[in-house]
This record gives structure tokens, sequence and C-alpha cells, in this order.
């Protein structure tokens, strides 16, 4: 049964990444008078990287070839650490969300490794912006997980869950409004979207996120792009599941799992939407300023932190 | 000049020779020892040097010099000079161009490596010596270009460039870095170098100017206008009033689709999709305004020496007014959400510094020059092509970072608006063109217009036959690039783009 619970957390996961990042793309260019790309042009996308042959530098190690299936994998398992959907009864020991965020720092640690590898510039600029970015925002990303864990009383989101559907109405409480806030910052900071990086932009010497994997091509760079989508879906994840937790029961147990996939999926959608909404709505920012935005998701985990102890107990 | 003579009088005693070629423009002759002497004369008199051009046919360089609607050449015979690159910087640039071009040396030159011609091309050949044939076939040098080195702890070098991951001309920038601080930018150009001043020598008058049209894409009708003035100030024509208000409705509508663009450019940079989406509306329906009165999204094939080649007001004047109307209320709106949002803005403000001395230095012009308080408008100072007949105000703005040279142009859009409407009322009917006489043997003149970019000077002499004898073009890109690299300086990597994207140089402008 959880074996088989997995595997669809990991269809879902893998399969429906790159479709959000279509929808934020249309939305984008829905904004700018214009008609965009298919929402489904992510896949097409990567359907062609994957058909294209793999150019490789002659100077780079074993680090360089390893490390896009490293970054996949590792953000691809990381996924697994939320439950997409549960049931009322059901208890699968997830495991620790302390786990999942490390488990993505490896990933992110070979992809810079490996964009050092190649001894190009571009490649040791993006590194270093890469790790200085998130750096600024790890503790922020622990002090939420620690906010939210202290409630349930473990750092696993399955009991974050549970605590949340059995206590409904808490939804407003201050603690989760700023963990919420908290959390938005880290997915826009980790998923390398606006205002910290823009992924659109084809001026090497202010990327970021698209500086350390310029050196990549064809099946390296699909496995490269779709793990960052599914990051990217792995964090709105977060956010639908832990503040927007709806539970659709039906009397068969078929029919309700497939709804509350669809349930999950409906609201992943809204909130790339929120995602999408925000990046129109702002320039980029000034490098050295995202500490400044970091020092916000920091104070506001922190708050949300400080509120458990002050109040909840 | 009066006043010239009186301060060559005091200054050089009976060593030169002043004389009037015509209303506003004289030629000095003097002793190549002098030309320290003369630039410091006649930089306290308030002439700015403007351009140096070398000849071969009798080996000399003019120093061409400015000063509203005066211009004066210095002439100076000889194949070895003083550099006068300490007391102006910019010379440096001019002195390395006549180096590599005609073997002319300077005596005291800060900086002698080559600039346009690359390292590739051999010593010793000198590709606008009268001598050197246009087809000969040059072989590799492969000699090494040395960068300036910034030594110290922790300086990196970044090499970007020439194949950029944008759809842009290419330029080399070497940037030397101590983290993301930029302590060093030089900018290696001249990869687009067409060898165009060789390739105008020999051509007849109207055969120049469609080259003169081609030499930089958005500035095509400025370029032909500028050598239109040259040539026309040679043969002493007047232009029928007619083809005057036509010129200049064009000028500005190249003013406006350039800025528009720019803007857009600087949105684009900052991720802010919505502004480049607008900008670009505005600056697409400029274009496509251009291609209905004319056919052509550039302004090309309408201008010629002596008038237009073509009428292209007539009947479309209503239409020019209505899509102006349209254009500026987008342009106007837009400006206004942009100046409003803080996040935007907060990415100008105060980066990329050009400092008033280095503009001054570096004879930065356009609007980085205005952006950087030099109140320098060659629509006003020369009133050229019936400019003097408006008013025009010119924006300037003390600061000179990106938020000012943005605002000049945000302004200037509007100015060119109000322009063109005034123009439009006051349509003048008549003949379009007039005849151009056969120009004397060894006459030359000047073409200085305001280009989107800021000053174009075109220097035109003609030769036997009525054929150009010698055609040297100084973009504003020339100027600006220098400017550039001194702007950056001290600034981070990641905002380079925006600062040279606030400039928007053209490359093939400076590599002719």
């Amino acid at each position: 049964m959880s074996v088989l619970y997995f595997v669809i957390q990991l269809i879902i996961a893998i399969g429906i990444a790159p479709f959000l990042t279509g929808i934020i793309k249309k939305l984008k260019a829905l904004s700018q008078h214009r008609i965009g790309i298919p929402l489904l042009q992510p896949y097409y996308d990567l359907a062609k990287l994957f058909k294209k042959d793999v150019v490789r530098s002659k100077t780079a190690s074993w680090i360089y070839t390893i490390a896009p299936y490293i970054y996949f994998s590792t953000t691809a398992v990381a996924c697994l650490f939320i439950p997409f959907f549960t049931l009322p009864g059901w208890s699968f020991k997830l495991g620790d969300a302390l786990l999942m965020a490390y488990l993505l720092a490896l990933g992110r640690f070979f992809i810079t490794l490996a964009a050092l590898d190649t001894g190009s510039t571009f490649g040791g600029m993006g590194s270093s912006r890469e790790v200085m970015v998130s750096v600024l925002m790890e503790p922020a990303l622990i002090l939420s997980i620690f906010a939210l864990g202290s409630i349930a009383g473990s750092t696993g989101f399955d009991s974050i869950l549970n605590n949340f559907v059995a206590n409904k109405g808490m939804i407003l409480e201050p603690i989760y409004i700023f963990t919420f806030i908290a959390l938005f910052i880290i997915l826009l900071a980790e998923t390398c979207r606006m205002p910290i990086d823009d992924p659109s932009t084809h001026l090497e010497l202010t990327m970021i996120h698209e500086a350390m994997i310029l050196e990549y091509s064809g099946r390296d760079l699909a496995l490269i792009e779709w793990a960052s989508s599914i990051k990217q879906f792995l964090f709105i994840s977060i956010l639908v599941r832990v503040f927007l937790p709806f539970v659709v029961y039906t009397e068969f147990g078929v029919l309700s799992i497939f709804l509350s996939i669809c349930v999950f999926l409906l609201l992943t959608v809204l909130v790339s939407l929120i995602v999408g909404f925000v990046e129109i709505n702002l320039a980029k920012l000034r490098l050295f300023k995202i500490s400044r935005l970091s020092i916000l998701a920091f104070t506001m985990s922190m708050m949300a932190a400080l509120t458990y102890f002050v109040s909840w107990r | 000049m009066k006043i010239l003579q009186d301060a060559l009088d005091v200054d050089f005693n009976d060593n030169y020779r002043i004389t009037k070629i015509k209303e506003n423009r004289f030629l000095i002759n003097i002793d190549k020892e002098s030309v320290v002497k003369a630039y410091t004369l006649l930089k306290g008199l308030g002439y700015r040097l403007i351009s140096m051009v070398g000849m071969d046919r009798e080996e000399s360089i003019f120093y061409i010099f400015s000063c509203e609607k005066k211009v004066v050449f210095v002439k100076a015979l000889g194949n070895e000079f003083p550099s006068i690159a300490e007391h102006i910087p910019i010379a440096n640039f001019y002195e390395r161009e006549i180096c590599e071009m005609f073997g002319y040396e300077f005596i005291g030159s800060p900086d002698s490596r080559r600039w346009l011609l690359h390292n590739n091309w051999p010593k010793g050949l000198y590709p606008l010596k009268k001598d050197f044939p246009r087809s000969s076939k040059v072989p590799f040098a492969k000699e090494e270009y040395n960068f300036l080195k910034v030594e110290g702890e922790g300086v990196f070098e970044i090499p970007v460039g020439p194949v950029h991951a944008g759809i842009i001309e290419p330029g080399h920038f070497r940037f030397s870095v101590a983290g993301e601080y930029i302590i060093n930018l030089e900018a290696r150009l001249g990869y687009v170098h067409k060898g165009l001043e060789k390739l105008a020598e020999g051509m007849t008058i109207d055969h120049c100017n469609i080259l003169a049209e081609r030499i930089s894409g958005d500035e095509s009708f400025t370029n032909s206008l500028g050598f239109s003035l040259a040539v026309e100030e040679i043969c002493g024509v007047e232009v029928p009033k007619r083809a005057q208000q036509t010129r200049i409705i064009c000028a500005e509508l190249e003013r406006i689709f350039c800025h528009a663009g720019d803007i857009a450019g600087l949105c684009t940079d900052v991720g802010f999709g919505f502004g480049t989406a607008q900008m670009q509306l505005s600056r697409v329906w400029t274009q496509q305004l251009m291609e209905d009165i004319s056919g052509n999204r550039y302004l090309r094939t309408i201008n010629k020496p002596g008038g237009l080649r073509r009428e292209v007001l007539r009947g479309n004047e209503e239409l020019i007014m209505e899509q102006l109307d349209v254009i500026e209320k987008e342009f106007r709106d837009t400006c206004d959400i942009l100046l409003n949002k803080s996040g935007f803005v907060d990415r100008f403000v105060g980066i990329g510094i050009l400092k008033n001395q280095d503009a001054e230095a570096m004879n930065a012009v356009g609007p980085a020059g205005r952006g950087s308080g030099r109140k320098l408008d060659v629509r006003k100072d020369m009133g050229y092509s019936g400019y003097n007949n408006l008013e025009i105000s010119i924006f300037t703005l003390e600061k000179g970072d990106i938020y000012s040279r943005m605002v000049v142009k945000m302004k200037e859009v509007g100015e060119s608006i109000s322009l063109i409407r005034e123009v439009l009322q006051d349509l003048q009917g008549g003949e379009i063109a007039g005849d151009l006489p056969e120009a004397e043997i060894g006459s030359f003149g000047i073409g200085i217009t305001e280009a989107p970019r800021g000053e174009n000077l075109h220097f035109v002499m003609i030769g036997e036959g009525n054929i150009i004898e010698r055609y040297k073009v100084r973009t504003s890109s020339f100027c600006n690039w220098p400017a550039l690299c001194l702007a950056v300086n001290g600034n981070i990597v990641p905002d380079f783009p925006l600062i040279n994207k606030s400039f928007n140089l053209s490359y093939a402008g400076n590599d002719l």
C-alpha cells in the first residue's frame, strides 16, 4: 500500500511540475498582451532537449556528469516528504521536513560544484550567487519548519498536516500567516523566480541559476530544467498542503483519492497563479538587496516561532 | 572671428593663418608643434574638441572644435604630432584610430594600443592611406592585445563576449573584479569594422548618401541628414523650407522610437515585463507610422543631399497627428506607472554614475551627457535644418546615474512629439529639393546632427570629379563607449547590463 502511495506521489510530482511552469509563463505573457507559449510547451521543450546530443566540456570531471542526475533524483525524492493527498485515518510516516530541506541542499551542492567544474566564468559567478542566496534563505526555512513543527510536536509534514486537519480553523492564527509569508518568499528564492532571479533573462552577467547551468546541454540540461520545475512544484505543494489542507472524503476510497488529487492540483495551479502575479508586479531586486528580502523572511519565521512560545502553550 | 584672431595673435605671434571658410566655419593653419597650445587656447575660449580627422593626400590632421554655432578646423601638417590626450582624454581614442589608419605617431601618448583594427591586422599597413588598395588581401598577424591588468589579492578577470547570450552586436568586455565589484572595465570593440571610410572614397555624393544611411540601423535618417548637411555646406546650397521641415519630422520620429526602445530595454533588463511590452508598443507604433508615411520602418531613402528624394508628408499630416496622440498617451501613462514603481526606480537611482568631469573628459554627448549635467544639444546649439526657428528645451539632470539618463530620454520623447506638432502646423509648400552644384576640388564641410544617442559628426571632403575624397564619421557612440567604461567602475557586475542599456550604444556606429 505505502509503495503504491509513493509511486502515485512521484508520478504527480514529476508529471505535473512542468505544467505549473507553463502556467506561470502563460500568465506573464497574457499580462503583456502576448498570446504566449502553449501551456504544454515546457513538456515539448523537455522532449526536444532529451532528443538532442549532449556536449560536455573536456576539462570537466565526473562531478559535472553526475550532477544533473543527483539534482534530479534528490529533488524528486524530496517530493515524497509531502503528502499530496491524505484521507482520514491514514498515517504514513513520511520522514522529517529537515531531511527534505537538506536533500534539496545536496542537489544544489552538486549543481554549484558542477558549475565550478567547467572553469567557465559565468559558472563561477552563478555558483557564488546561488550559494549566497541559499545561505541567506536557509535560516528562514529551518525556522519556519520549527515553527510549524512545534505546534504539531514533530517536524514531519505528515504530523503537521494531521494536526491541521484535526484543528480546523487554525488557518487564521498569526503563526500561520507569518509562516505563510516566510515560506512564500523562500519559494521565490529557492525556485529562482522574481524578484530574486529572472528566469527568462538572456543577460549572462545578471543570472543566478541560469548562469550555473549555461554549460549544460541536451539530456543533462533537460534533467536540470525538469528538476527545477519539480522543486518549484514541491514548494508550491508545501504552501498548498500546509495552508490549504482540504480533504475530500466520500464513501468510495478510490473516488476520494481521485477527488483529493484533483483538489490538490487545482490549488497548486492557484498558488502558481499567485506566484505569476507577484512576478508580473515586481522588478528584479539588486543582487545585494536580496538580503533584505531574506531578512523579511527570517523575521516572519522568527515571529511565528515566538508566537508559538508566547501564546500557544 | 575677431576674438579668435586676437587670442591667436597673443599666443602665436605670426605662426598661424586663420581663414573664414563659411559663415561660422574657420580654418586655422598651425605648426604641428603648437597643437597643444592651440588646444589650450581654444578650450579657454569655450571650444570643445569634437573630432580629429586624419588626411593622407597632404599628410595632416584636422582637429575639429566647436562652440555653439561655430566650428573651427585646426589643421596641422606632418606625420608626427604631440599627443593632447593628457589634456583631453577622449583625444587618445582619436589618436589611436588615426595611428592605426594612417600610421601617424603621437608623441607622449598615454596609450598607443590598437583600437578599432585588431591585433590580427599587421603592423605597417595603413588602410586609409591612399596607396592602400581596397582589394588588398591582408595577412593574419596573430598578435596579442594587452588588456589593462589589475593585480592584487582576490582580483579576477571576467571576459564577456564578443558573442553574447542575447541577439546583440559583438563586443568584448574585460572586467577586473573583486567579488562582485568592478574595479576596471575595458571594452574591446571593432569586431564589426567595415572599412566604411575607405569604402566611401571614390563614391559619388548620392551613392555615399546611401552608405551613410547604413552606418547604424536605428540612426539611418540622422546619419543621412548629417552627410547631407556636410555636402550642402560644401556646395553652399540652402535646402527648401519644406524639405527642412520634413527632415525635422523624420529625425524626431527616429528619436521617439529609439528612446522608447531604450526604455523598453531597461525594463527587460530588470525583468519588468509590463514596462517592456508597453514601451515596445510605443516604439512599434512609431515605426509603423514611419512605415505608413514612407514605406520604410527606418526612414531610409527619403533624404538626399540638397533636399528630399521623395515627398513623404503630403496627405499624411492627419495620420501623423492622430498617431502621435495615441503614442503620446500610451508613452506618458507608461512613464507615470514606471516612475511611480519603487522597486523599478530603485534599480536605477545612484547606479552607474557618470560624473560630470568624466563626461567632459570623454565628451559624452546626447542623453548620456545631458544626464550628467552637460547642457549640450546640437539641435539648439547649431540650429541646423530649421531647428533654429523652433523653441527647443534641453533637459539636463546633474546626477549622471541610470535614472537621470532614463528620465532625460522620457522627457525628450515628449519634447520631440511637441516639436513634430509644431512643425506640422506650420508646414510650408513648395519644392522638396534643390540642385546641387559641382563642388570645388578639395573643399570640405561638416554636418553635425543630434542623433537619438547624441551628436553625430560627418566630415566630407570632395575631390576631383565631384567624388568623395575623404569621409569621416564620428558617431555619438565613439565618445560614449569610453564614457560608459568610466561609469561602470565601482558598480557590481549584475548591474553592468543595466548601465550598458542606459547608454544603449551602437557597435556598428563605433566600428566604422
